[in-house]
């Protein structure tokens, strides 16, 4: 391929009446020539775009706009120019001369001002720099402030006090006070009477266990109340064993009373 | 006298006092309205912005008539106008990507005008799997063009959309005629290879 001539033969053919010889000659040109033809054909074919409607609506906007503007230039060159009032050159005078005063004493004033960083400055950075994540999350703790409980919480921690399961709590620790009491004292006691307050014991804390654990999902604060014996229990907590010994508690524990009487009358 | 084709009406425009969108600009606008959207549309790629650019231009047509001296055909100062408004929205909407809402309206409205029904006897009418490669041709040209710098796209549009001749581009443009060839030679040869592959697809299937 002869290049200058093929490049004055692309130079000329962009013009439309240019001489296409060196193509029959040169395939490259030839080809070059068919790909141009094609893009001409198709950039000429390209649909001409109308105008739309809407264009005039358009325009009238835009001129008056620029009508409006014109005529707020108009009325800003119309304003007259002000005379400069007498004391400015004064004022600018003692303006100028008190900056370069100031300027004369800044080093000095900088020098007074400058502030030392303080010493915990070397083990913050220290920190930054090995472990900027921990730094910043320590940064941020340390800026939350610290909550008051609210005034509900008393209340309603005062309420949750008062629930039934306190007086279950209450009860068991009872229990188990006696149990520990009956056992400690065997002598005292027959041993078919500590027996029974063992089962019974048990017998309740399956009993109560569920409740414990369903209606409990955390440690409740309880009261242990200690007695000397079954007659000064609470009423309540009376009855509540002897329905869950089927009786038999009560009944062991009236006579276990008697014969400790006639024991001490003796 | 004058040479220039508009002469008349623009030296009427300029005896009367110019409110508004009528009497002589408003055969001026009606004159150029197409030819101004035309390459607003082909320079900024899309309707939306087209429009703007062509407010814009009638704008500035409508303040600067008054000063029109007949240095140059009116024609090309109208183009420069426009082509000028057209770069300057472009390249402040540069990093803008969506469609906006007048866009969609557009192509709406277009969807709308065009015939409603299709006749496959009638040899008139376009077959649908023809007329959907010649959109889609269409597509990619556009895409070439806008992927042209302004220089040359502006070039492009000049020459082969509204025909112009060199020496009209080169006057529109303010720049030589040797620099409009050099120009143009750049645009083919960056099209070329855009297009290139579109077209074998086109024409050989």
């Amino acid at each position: 391929m002869d290049s200058l001539n093929c490049r004055s033969f692309r130079e000329a053919a962009l013009e439309a009446d240019a001489p296409r010889e060196h193509a029959r000659e040169c395939s490259a040109c030839a080809q070059w020539l068919r790909r141009f033809e094609q893009r001409e054909g198709v950039l000429r074919s390209l649909p001409r775009q109308l105008a739309p409607e809407s264009l005039g609506g358009r325009v009238v906007a835009a001129i008056q706009a620029g009508e409006r503007q014109a005529r707020a230039v108009r009325a800003l060159q119309g304003l007259g120019r002000l005379e400069q009032p007498a004391q400015l050159e004064q004022r600018v005078q003692d303006e100028v001369a008190g900056e370069a005063a100031e300027k004369a004493n800044e080093p000095l004033q900088a020098l007074a001002g400058r502030q030392l960083a303080p010493a915990v400055l070397d083990r913050l950075v220290a920190e930054e720099l090995s472990d900027p994540s921990k730094a910043r999350v320590a940064r941020f703790a340390g800026s939350v402030p610290r909550l008051k409980a609210p005034a509900e919480l008393e209340q309603r921690v005062a309420e949750e006090l008062a629930r039934p399961c306190r007086l279950a709590l209450a009860l068991l620790g009872e229990l188990e006070q006696r149990v520990a009491e009956e056992l400690a004292r065997p002598a005292r006691r027959n041993s078919g009477s500590a027996w029974w307050i063992a089962a019974a014991a048990a017998l309740v804390l399956a009993t109560l266990a569920p409740i414990w654990i369903l209606g409990e999902s955390r440690v409740r604060p309880f009261r242990v109340e200690y007695t000397d014996s079954f007659a000064s229990m609470s009423p309540m907590s009376r009855g509540l064993l002897e329905s869950a010994s089927s009786g038999m508690f009560g009944r062991a524990a009236a006579e276990s009373d008697a014969s400790g009487a006639a024991r001490d009358s003796r | 006298m004058n040479s220039d084709p508009d002469a008349k009406l623009i030296l009427a425009c300029q005896a009367s006092r110019m409110t508004g969108l009528d009497g002589p600009f408003r055969e001026l606008y009606e004159l150029y309205k197409d030819r101004v959207y035309n390459v607003c549309y082909r320079i900024s790629g899309n309707p939306s912005d087209a429009l703007d650019s062509a407010q814009e231009t009638f704008g500035i047509l409508f303040r600067k008539l008054g000063e029109f001296r007949f240095e140059s055909k009116f024609s090309s100062w109208v183009y420069r106008i426009a082509v000028n408004a057209s770069i300057d929205l472009r390249r402040r909407n540069h990093s803008r990507k969506l469609a906006s809402l007048d866009a969609i309206q557009e192509s709406r409205d277009s969807m709308a005008r065009a015939p409603g029904r299709f006749d496959p006897h009638d040899e008139r009418v376009e077959m649908p799997v023809h007329a959907a490669s010649r959109h889609e041709l269409e597509r990619e040209v556009q895409r070439a063009i806008s992927r042209l710098s302004p220089k040359l796209r502006a070039i492009t549009i000049l020459r082969y959309i509204e025909n112009l001749s060199y020496e009209q581009i080169a006057e529109t443009l303010q720049i030589s005629i040797g620099t409009v060839k050099s120009r143009l030679a750049r645009a083919h040869d960056m099209l070329d290879r855009e297009l290139t592959p579109v077209l074998d697809r086109y024409y050989l299937g």
